[in-house]
């Protein structure tokens, strides 16, 4: 599985002009600013097919170079390949380590105005605004542009992709494959923020990094959840011991760029939890939380024998 | 309160002369691990962000079929200063006449495309997939609220959802829901009603969907959303049965609210809270959860409901 995590940073380009009143999103949020944190590895969608030398900046008191690990052309139009579609250049970039994050919760709360902008054979693009945040957690899936052969594109059904989690053998946790109640498995992410040590940008780590900041987990055992932000243990007093809610490791994954895991042991699953199965795509939502984000990961456990 | 810090913080950062940056190429649309979505049920309002502040005439259309343009906001009342001199939010209504995809009752995908036209410019056409629902709860903060800020909370919950109480006021932490209650949640995107309204027009009376949705009610603190789903192995009514299906919670009501275009309502009754249920406060944001799901999709609303006595 990391062997083709790796190949997903083959970078490759194309070209084709932007056009104007270019439809860049549709929802219910402005698609900016992006809340990021240091050292986090984000994909960067760009109107238009570039093509060249493209390099990324992030601008805080100073420019800060963001390494760019995969550029990935738009896709072709479906309906009528022959119409130009509006179309994005994804561009995957790890967010700089050294930018400093917002302190929302300091005595003197700081903040940094943090841009990010687009080079393409030395022009500069147009700035995107961004807020750092110590932490911005997104437990990676299938789907991901970051994943292997991740189609970029969310499933019908409102769930997400399959989660990237695994045994410790490295095989994916999948309805065919559960883990089970006390079994250690690992669950990769990105924007877990600095570590200590401290990491370059653009680096992998050499060794186990674990994160600054310490990180809680939420167990869920209801049906195709989503996450669940996790609170102090405080707030659900004797369900699980209080060791089950802090990972066994959260840091950065050797030989990779901003990858992170979490390790953590599965909590016995309760009876009457029902398998995987048909409608039922997951059994168990494991989520991370940190500061100022969290996420979850639905996965498939055992049921007790 | 960590909301209304970002704002103010954002607001500083409006001043002129730290968002100049020469050009407008290579803008960059957006950020993160999928692209943009593009699920949308027939009669959705939803907001459209396009490149540049356009100005004038502006109309919009769905392989060919009108979809009334129902606001447009400016560049200037963009959250962002520097995505303010590069995006205009355009609130609009896909038609309902548009035809879902049968997924996953089969396998084929329907495809359409949407162009917005300014002033006789017509736009690249997006790719959308219509989709019998793409249920979204309203929030706070949504853009196709006029006073959404159309910016999302940094601690990773949603913005406060569009939850009422049947007297209109909103169900908050200081005017929690209560066992037994009836409450009323605000939507889009559940797709066509029985009578049809026609796209662009409010209902006159009560529509209610065509297709029925399901509810879930997760009473752990900071949940997101369940999808409903029946835990069961065959009809209640078959013999010898080891796992009957249940009867989900259904909503009283699911349709349009009268007098608005596009806007659908889901009342319920709220559930007695079970006994250890803690109150909002503090870090605790909501403490139910009340999830909607229909056959292509399924959104949450994180609420206050006071503990049982």
């Amino acid at each position: 599985m990391l062997v083709i995590l790796c190949a997903a940073f083959l970078p490759h380009a194309f070209c084709q002009d932007a056009s104007v009143n270019t439809i860049a999103a549709a929802g219910y949020l402005y698609p900016a600013p992006v809340m990021v944190a240091p050292g986090q590895v984000i994909t960067v969608f760009i109107e238009g097919n570039l093509q060249g030398d493209i390099t990324a900046t992030v601008r805080q008191v100073s420019d800060h170079p963001a390494p760019v690990l995969g550029v990935t052309p738009a896709p072709n139009c479906i309906i009528a390949p022959s119409t130009p579609c509006s179309s994005t250049t994804a561009v995957t970039i790890q967010i700089p380590y050294e930018i400093a994050p917002t302190c929302f919760v300091c005595a003197t709360p700081a903040s940094f105005y943090t841009q990010l902008f687009i080079s393409v054979n030395g022009a500069a693009g147009a700035l995107f605004d961004l807020t750092p945040l110590t932490d911005r957690v997104h437990i990676l899936t299938a789907c991901d542009t970051l994943a292997p052969n991740g189609s970029g594109l969310a499933p019908y059904n409102g769930l997400p992709c399959p989660p990237l989690v695994t045994h410790a053998d490295g095989s994916l946790v999948s309805a065919g494959s559960p883990a089970k109640g006390g079994e250690v498995v690992v669950a990769y992410a990105v924007g877990l923020g600095a570590t200590t040590p401290a990491v370059r940008t653009g680096q992998a780590a050499a060794t186990a990094t674990p994160a600054s900041q310490t990180f809680s987990l939420d167990f869920n055992f209801r049906p195709n959840a989503l996450a669940t932000q996790p609170m102090p243990p405080m707030f659900e007093p004797g369900v699980l011991p209080t060791s089950l809610y802090t990972p066994l490791y959260s840091g950065l994954t050797p030989g990779f760029v901003g990858l992170y895991q979490v390790n953590f042991i599965v909590p016995t699953p309760p009876s009457g939890v029902e398998p995987c199965s048909g409608t039922i795509q997951s059994n168990l939502t494991v989520s991370v939380g940190g500061q100022y984000s969290f996420d979850g990961a639905g996965i498939c456990v055992a049921p007790p024998e | 309160m960590r909301h209304l810090v970002t704002l103010t913080l954002l607001c500083a950062a409006l001043s002129p002369g730290v968002s100049a940056q020469g050009g407008s190429a290579n803008p960059i649309v957006g950020m993160g691990y999928l692209y943009p979505p593009v699920n949308v049920a027939p009669g959705q309002l939803i907001t459209v962000f396009v490149a540049g502040n356009v100005q004038g005439d502006i109309t919009a259309a769905v392989t060919g079929r009108p979809a009334p343009v129902l606001s447009v906001q400016p560049p200037s009342g963009c959250p962002s200063a520097t995505l303010c001199s590069s995006v205009t939010a355009i609130t609009l209504q896909i038609p309902y006449e548009i035809e879902p995809d049968c997924f996953p009752l089969c396998l084929v995908m329907e495809q359409a495309q949407l162009v917005v036209t300014a002033n006789g410019v017509a736009s690249p056409p997006i790719e959308l997939a219509p989709v019998a629902d793409r249920v979204h709860i309203l929030t706070a903060c949504d853009t196709v609220l006029s006073n959404g800020s159309g910016s999302a909370p940094s601690g990773g919950l949603p913005c406060a959802p569009l939850v009422t109480h049947a007297d209109g006021s909103l169900v908050t932490s200081a005017s929690p829901a209560r066992g037994g209650e009836v409450l009323v949640v605000y939507a889009v995107g559940l797709g066509l009603t029985n009578p049809l309204v026609r796209t662009g027009q409010a209902a006159v009376t009560a529509a209610p969907t065509n297709e029925t949705f399901s509810l879930d009610f997760d009473f752990r603190p900071n949940a997101l959303a369940n999808q409903p789903v029946v835990l069961c192995s065959c009809p209640a009514s078959a013999p010898n049965c080891p796992l009957p299906c249940p009867v989900l919670p259904q909503p009283l009501y699911a349709g349009l609210t009268p007098g608005f275009v596009g806007l659908y309502q889901i009342n319920f009754i709220v559930p007695p809270p079970p006994v250890g249920t803690q109150p909002c406060s503090g870090t605790v944001q909501s403490n139910l959860t009340v999830s909607v799901g229909g056959q292509n999709s399924f959104d949450g609303a994180g609420i206050c409901v006071a503990p049982s006595e």
